[in-house]
């Protein structure tokens, strides 16, 4: 495995942006898609969805810094030097999910409804995205996965049985939290993997 | 009803298409992945023709050695600033950071000493500092006026970055202690970044 995707003159492209352009995008694709099922305006859903990707991306940066306080106490600057080694997934998950709630009223379309188009690319973002790992040993080795790389597979897989379960039971089942309580669940177990 | 069929095909063709490339990568990275490593590392997981062929001074055009995530770092021998030959092997048992760098490049003055900092602090941890085609003199003023002590030394033809796949400065590549290549880093880096990454590799072994 090279250690770029991709190296010209003074251009690098690391694995992480190649694969992080290609995931986002299809997964604006499949918002796009969900939209036109939840019968809500296209247009509305994808400018939530550039909202998402910004605000998710400064949440995994800004958790990972808390997180992580005494490194950055003598150098304050450095946190806006952002490095796809020195972010929070679970920071991430959870500013999107506030900013989720605050667009709902912006946006006058109910939180379940929205809640449901986006997990959606966020499983398959996660379970094709997880595989970067297994091309950039850096990034492995920040993460609790680092000990046996064959977790990659799991939690992918994981990821993906959770996109199963959304469609198969976020519209049959009464419980209006389903959606929620399976997105809990995958992210209780990624940690626990 | 055709438009509820239309959607259910699309949810079925958004799992196909998830399936079909997590199967994909599976097999690249694990399967085919594994196969290549096994055939590359010999059995005593040394390289011994790499190391002798990757030799700074013994790269030609007809061979260019691969570098590859998660294999043996190509070696290389470099003369530091006193004259003396340094070979990446040598620091066996150590985490090395290799940073390709030029007295030129203001990233890379920005770095330098996080990078100082971060040898002097580690003791499981080397930082091997390759100047890239640079004259020796320059590179020794630059080193002294800053006051760095960690081991500098001198690609002089560029052959060494040519094989690191170095476009741009500071690049850094991270090796661990079995000389074991785990990822480049291409621009600067903070000491936080820097240190967690460290901290990273130190758990994992």
């Amino acid at each position: 495995m090279k250690p770029f995707f991709f190296t010209f003159k003074s251009i690098n492209i690391t694995w992480f942006m190649a694969i992080g352009i290609i995931v986002t995008s299809i997964s604006y694709i499949i918002s796009g898609i969900l939209a036109k099922e939840y019968k809500e305006d296209k247009n509305k859903i994808e400018d939530i969805f550039m909202i998402l990707l910004i605000v998710g991306f400064i949440g995994a940066r800004l958790s990972y810094v808390l997180m992580n306080l005494q490194s950055y106490k003598d150098n304050i600057s450095s946190i806006l030097k952002i490095s796809h080694y020195n972010l929070s997934l679970l920071g991430g998950v959870v500013f999107g999910l506030l900013t989720l709630m605050l667009l709902s009223k912006r946006y006058k379309i109910e939180f379940k409804k929205l809640f449901r188009i986006f997990v959606v690319p966020f499983y398959f973002s996660m379970a094709v995205g997880i595989w970067v790992l297994m091309f950039d040993h850096l990034l492995l080795a920040s993460t609790h996965l680092k000990e046996d790389p064959k977790k990659v597979l799991y939690i992918s897989l994981l990821f993906l049985i959770g996109m199963g379960m959304e469609f198969a039971l976020s519209k049959k089942s009464n419980n209006k939290y389903i959606s929620f309580i399976i997105l809990v669940v995958v992210m209780f177990l990624y940690y626990i993997v | 009803m055709k438009g509820r069929d239309r959607v259910n095909k699309k949810i079925l063709s958004i799992i196909i298409l998830a399936v079909v490339l997590v199967g994909g990568l599976y097999y690249f990275t694990m399967v085919k992945g594994g196969e290549t490593t096994e055939e590359l590392v010999p059995e005593n997981n040394v390289s011994e023709e790499t190391n002798s062929e990757t030799n700074g001074e013994d790269i030609t055009e007809d061979f260019v050695p691969d570098i590859s995530i998660g294999e043996e770092a190509p070696n290389f021998t470099l003369k530091n600033l006193d004259g003396e030959e340094v070979s990446l092997t040598d620091y066996r048992g150590k985490i090395v950071l290799i940073n390709f760098w030029a007295t030129w490049c203001k990233y890379c003055d920005i770095e330098m000493p996080d990078l100082q900092k971060l040898d002097k602090e580690n003791e499981d941890l080397v930082v091997l500092a390759v100047d890239v085609m640079e004259k020796k003199s320059l590179v020794e003023e630059y080193i002294a006026e800053g006051g760095y002590d960690f081991q500098v030394v001198l690609d002089e033809d560029g052959d060494i970055a040519k094989l690191y796949l170095v476009s741009a400065f500071p690049t850094s590549y991270f090796v661990d202690k079995d000389g074991i290549l785990l990822g480049g880093v291409p621009g600067m880096m903070t000491y936080a970044q820097m240190s967690q990454i460290v901290e990273g590799i130190r758990d994992g072994e």
